[in-house]
C-alpha cells in the first residue's frame, strides 16, 4: 500500500505572513506538505497550476478578494470542487455566510485558533483523502485485475475456437478416411471376387484336362481348393463388414425377440442338437425397434459363438434374456463354455481375431455384432472366466428410439 | 432325352472368366453353338438383327453383370424392349453377389442366378431344372 501522508498537500491562504506561519508550526508535527498564499488572488494563482491539495486553509478576512469570495471561484472550476475548505474566521456572525455552495466540503474554525481543534479537523479531512484516494487506487486495481480477467477469457475463447475449430477439421478428415476404408473394403472385396473366380474356374479347368490321378498331384489340388474356398470365405465376410458399414441406417421396424430366436435355433439346430445345448429364453422385452437383418445377425453370431464354444466337460446351457432400464433395453446371452483368458479378451472384438482354433470360424462375428451394436449409438460388454462361460451384455438406447436405434 | 440347344450367348467382358465359361459350356455339349459378346451393346446388336437362317438366334443367354460400355442393367432394359418372338432366357451369370445387383436385377425377367465360375456341376443342374434334362 503507497503511504499516502507524504502526499498530504494543504494550502494555506491569509494576509498576514505571521498568522501563515503559526498555522504551519502547528500543523508541521503531522508530515504534511505546505503551500502558502498571502491572498485570494495568489491562491487562485496557485491552483491554476497546482490542483493536488487536499485540504485548504482560508482566512475569510483579507483585503480584495475575502476567503468566502475566492472559495466561490475556486469551486467554480471542475478540477478544484473535491478539495475541502477550512474558512478561519473571527467571529460566529460569519457562520453562515459561505452557504448555498454544495460541492466541497465546508468547515470553520475560529479564532484565537485552538491548535489541538485545528489539528484534529485537518486530521478529519486528511483522513477522509486517504480512505478516498485508497478507494480510488483499490477501484483501479479492481478495475486492472477486471481487464486482465477479461483479456485472459478472450484468450481462452479464442483458443477453444481455435481448437474447436481444428477439432472440427480432424472430424471430417476422420469421416472422410472413414469413408475411403468402407468403400476400399467393398471395392476390394468386390474387385477380389472375379479374378478368385477366374482362378477356380481355370484350376478346375487344369485338373479336369489332365485327369490326374497321381497321390501328390492329388494332394496339392486339395490343397489349392483348400486355398480358394478359404481366400472366398475371407472375401464374404469382407463384404458382410462393409454391408454392415452401409446398411446401418436402413430398415428400423419393430422386431420380436422370439421370432427371431426361433429362426436362428432353426438355423443351427444341426449344431444345438450335436451338442446337447440347452437354451434357456427369458424374455422380460419382446421386442425392440431395430433393423430386423442386424438383430438376426447379432442373435445368431452369439449364440452360435455360445454353442460353438461349449465346454465338453458339462452340459452346455444358455440364458438368452431380454430386460430394460431407464435408458437401455438390455440384451444378455450368457453360457457355461470354454470361456476366454482375460488377457485376450481385449482382442475379441478385433476383425478376423480368434482365441480359439479348434473349431470353424473365421473371427468375424463378433467384430460385426460390435459395429452394429455402435453404429446403432448402444454398446457391448463381455465377462469371461477361462473354463467357466461367458456373458454378453448388449446395451441397446431407447431413448430418442427414432435416431439412436436405426 | 436329352435335348441340346441350338445356340447360347454368352456375354461378359472378362476374357479369362469367358476361357473357363466356354470350355464348361462346350465339354458340357449342351449347346450347338456357343456365341460369345464383350459386353451388353454388343449383343443386343446381334439380338436385333439375328434370325434362324444365317445367324441363329440363343435359347440361352449367360450374362456377365458389371460390363463396360453397357451393363447387365442397360442391356435387359433394351432386351425387354426387343420385338422379337422366341427371345432367349436370361441366366445371371456374375462373381458379385451384391445385394443391391440381385435386387435390382429382380425387376427383370431372369430364369436363374450362377455364381463364377461355371462347372459343368453348375450347368447340368440348370440343364435339369429349365430343359428337362
Amino acid at each position: 500500500m503507497e503511504d499516502v501522508s507524504s502526499n498530504i498537500k494543504i494550502l494555506l491562504v491569509d494576509d498576514r505572513e505571521d498568522n501563515l506561519r503559526s498555522i504551519q508550526v502547528v500543523l508541521e508535527k503531522d508530515g504534511y506538505v505546505f503551500k502558502k498564499a498571502s491572498s485570494g488572488q495568489q491562491a487562485l494563482k496557485i491552483l491554476l497550476h497546482e490542483v493536488d491539495f487536499t485540504l485548504i486553509l482560508m482566512d475569510v478576512l483579507m483585503p480584495n478578494l475575502n476567503g468566502f469570495e475566492t472559495a466561490s471561484l475556486i469551486y467554480e472550476r471542475d478540477k478544484l470542487k473535491h478539495i475541502p475548505i477550512i474558512f478561519i474566521t473571527a467571529n460566529n456572525n460569519d457562520n453562515n455566510a459561505f452557504k448555498g455552495y454544495q460541492a466541497g466540503a465546508v468547515d470553520y474554525i475560529y479564532k484565537p485558533i485552538n491548535p489541538d481543534l485545528l489539528r484534529a479537523k485537518v486530521a478529519v479531512f486528511v483522513e477522509l483523502y486517504r480512505k478516498n484516494h485508497l478507494l480510488l487506487v483499490q477501484e483501479k486495481k479492481l478495475l486492472q485485475i477486471n481487464n486482465e480477467l477479461e483479456e485472459r477469457v478472450r484468450k481462452r475463447t479464442e483458443e477453444l475456437n481455435r481448437k474447436n475449430i481444428e477439432l472440427e477439421l480432424k472430424n471430417t478428415e476422420l469421416i472422410r478416411v472413414n469413408n475411403d476404408l468402407d468403400n476400399f473394403i467393398y471395392t476390394a472385396s468386390h474387385d477380389l471376387k472375379a479374378p478368385i473366380a477366374n482362378i477356380e474356374g481355370l484350376l478346375t479347368a487344369l485338373f479336369k484336362e489332365f485327369n490326374i490321378t497321381d497321390k501328390e498331384y492329388l494332394k496339392i489340388k486339395e490343397m489349392t481348393v483348400l486355398s480358394i474356398n478359404r481366400f472366398k470365405s475371407t472375401i464374404q465376410d469382407l463384404t458382410k463388414i462393409s454391408i454392415v458399414q452401409k446398411e446401418n441406417s436402413e430398415d428400423v421396424e419393430t422386431v420380436m425377440f422370439k421370432e427371431l430366436l426361433d429362426e436362428v435355433k432353426l438355423n443351427i439346430k444341426n449344431n444345438i442338437e450335436k451338442s446337447n445345448a440347452q437354451l434357456i429364453i427369458d424374455l422380460g422385452i419382446s421386442e425392440i425397434k431395430f433393423s430386423r437383418k442386424n438383430m438376426r445377425s447379432i442373435l445368431y453370431n452369439l449364440i452360435s459363438n455360445a454353442v460353438k464354444y461349449s465346454s465338453t466337460e458339462r452340459l452346455p446351457i444358455i440364458n438368452i434374456s431380454t430386460r430394460k432400464t431407464d435408458k437401455d433395453i438390455i440384451l444378455s446371452v450368457s453360457d457355461n463354455g470354454l470361456g476366454m483368458n482375460p488377457a485376450y479378451q481385449h482382442k475379441l472384438f478385433g476383425m478376423f481375431k480368434r482365441l480359439h482354433d479348434h473349431v470353424e470360424g473365421s473371427g468375424i462375428g463378433l467384430y460385426i455384432v460390435k459395429r452394429i451394436i455402435e453404429n446403432n449409438g448402444g454398446r457391448i460388454e463381455v465377462k469371461s472366466e477361462l473354463d467357466v462361460g461367458t456373458t454378453f451384455n448388449l446395451y441397446f438406447k431407447t431413448k430418442d428410439t427414432n435416431k439412436l436405434l436405426i | 432325352m436329352k435335348k441340346k440347344i441350338n445356340c447360347t450367348l454368352l456375354i461378359d467382358d472378362d476374357v479369362v472368366s469367358n476361357f473357363v465359361s466356354e470350355k464348361v459350356i462346350q465339354s458340357s455339349d449342351i449347346t450347338n453353338e456357343l456365341m460369345v459378346a464383350q459386353n451388353g451393346h454388343v449383343a443386343f446388336k446381334y439380338l436385333e438383327k439375328c434370325s434362324s437362317f444365317d445367324n441363329p438366334c440363343p435359347e440361352l443367354i449367360f450374362l456377365d453383370v458389371n460390363m463396360p460400355v453397357m451393363d447387365a442393367f442397360d442391356f435387359l432394359k433394351l432386351y425387354k424392349t426387343l420385338q422379337k418372338k422366341d427371345k432367349g432366357s436370361v441366366v445371371i451369370l456374375t462373381s458379385s453377389d451384391n445385394p443391391y445387383d440381385v435386387e435390382h436385377l429382380a425387376q427383370f425377367e431372369i430364369m436363374g442366378y450362377i455364381n463364377k465360375p461355371l462347372t459343368n456341376e453348375k450347368i447340368t443342374e440348370l440343364m435339369e431344372k429349365n430343359y428337362g434334362w
